[in-house]
């Protein structure tokens, strides 16, 4: 935990200073989590704050101060989950993000090594997205909550309010279904450089 | 190296490859008018809420009272028992009836004697 039980029980309370020194604190890891999970990062901070509007909303509905980092993973899931639905729905053309990836190859030329990391972890950032772009925004959540912010089962049971079983099993497919396409990439590519 | 591995790094590779996206100046500002503009609207709904359950309990009372004020002897008359309004309608009962049949056997008991 990140703050004291009893800051959260007196944000809880209507305490807006208090509410202030949650956000404070979560906020560098909530926007860790929705950065990884959107892959946009000019969208972040507009996800972030609608995920703390949400707990602001919803503290009076908290069972206890001891299940709120579960309860806000799940607020951020679902933010994440919304912003994905709706990025879809608008079809937005990833124009912005080849002028940038194009911006730092230019500059990647100039040959030093710090722009040679910069161009390799936008590639494996454009790599991965490309991927999980494959599979539905429920196994891309999911798997990046397990294996990317490194929740353990028993978060994540908190966070989807499933059991374990159930939870393993869809781990496992999603798991299949990334691979599959990780599989296709990879032979797609081999077969452009034969 | 098999391709469940391979994928397994990559995704760690990815987490380190994300860039760590710092809040601008303006978040606490802007969360806080999302906040207001949200916590307006529910005020606004509520209040609205509020109005129309009034509206509604004013309505139900008048409506009571009237039907209280149009309906009394009927509702009177409901709350007695059968027998009760038997045993009351009685007396017109024998305005009607009781005085003519008693007239009548009063004949033919003089009749009867002659």
């Amino acid at each position: 935990m990140l703050v004291d039980f009893s800051l959260i029980e007196k944000a809880r309370g209507g305490d807006s200073a208090a509410f202030n020194q949650v956000v404070t604190a979560y906020r560098k890891r909530i926007m860790g989590t929705i950065s990884r999970l959107i892959g946009r990062p000019e969208d972040v901070e507009d996800v972030a704050q609608e995920v703390f509007v949400r707990l602001f909303f919803s503290l009076e509905q908290l069972r206890s101060a001891e299940v709120f980092e579960p309860w806000m993973y799940r607020l951020t899931v679902n933010a994440a989950y919304d912003y994905l639905r709706k990025r879809k729905r608008r079809q937005e053309s990833r124009m912005a993000d080849l002028a940038d990836q194009q911006v730092i190859m230019a500059d990647a030329q100039a040959g030093s090594r710090v722009e040679a990391d910069r161009v390799e972890a936008a590639e494996i950032r454009e790599f991965v997205q490309s991927l999980l772009s494959e599979v539905s925004e429920e196994d891309r959540i999911l798997l990046m909550m397990k294996e990317v912010e490194g929740l353990s089962l028993k978060e994540l049971e908190q966070v989807y309010n499933v059991n374990e079983n159930a939870l393993k099993v869809r781990l496992y497919r999603a798991r299949q279904r990334v691979l599959k396409a990780y599989e296709r990439s990879k032979s797609s590519t081999q077969g452009t450089a034969s | 190296m098999s391709d469940e591995r391979n994928l397994e790094r990559l995704l760690e590779r990815y987490s380190q490859a994300c860039p760590e996206v710092q809040a601008g100046a303006n978040f606490m500002p802007g969360l806080w008018q999302r906040i207001d503009a949200k916590r307006g609207f529910s005020f606004k709904l509520a209040s609205y809420a509020r109005i129309l359950a009034l509206t509604a309990a004013s309505l139900c009372l008048a409506a009571g009272l009237f039907e209280l004020s149009s309906y009394g002897p009927a509702r009177q008359l409901a709350s007695n028992r059968f027998v009760e309004i038997l045993d009351d309608d009685n007396d017109s009962e024998a305005l009607i009836y009781g005085l003519p049949a008693a007239a009548e056997q009063q004949n033919e008991t003089s009749g009867g004697s002659k």
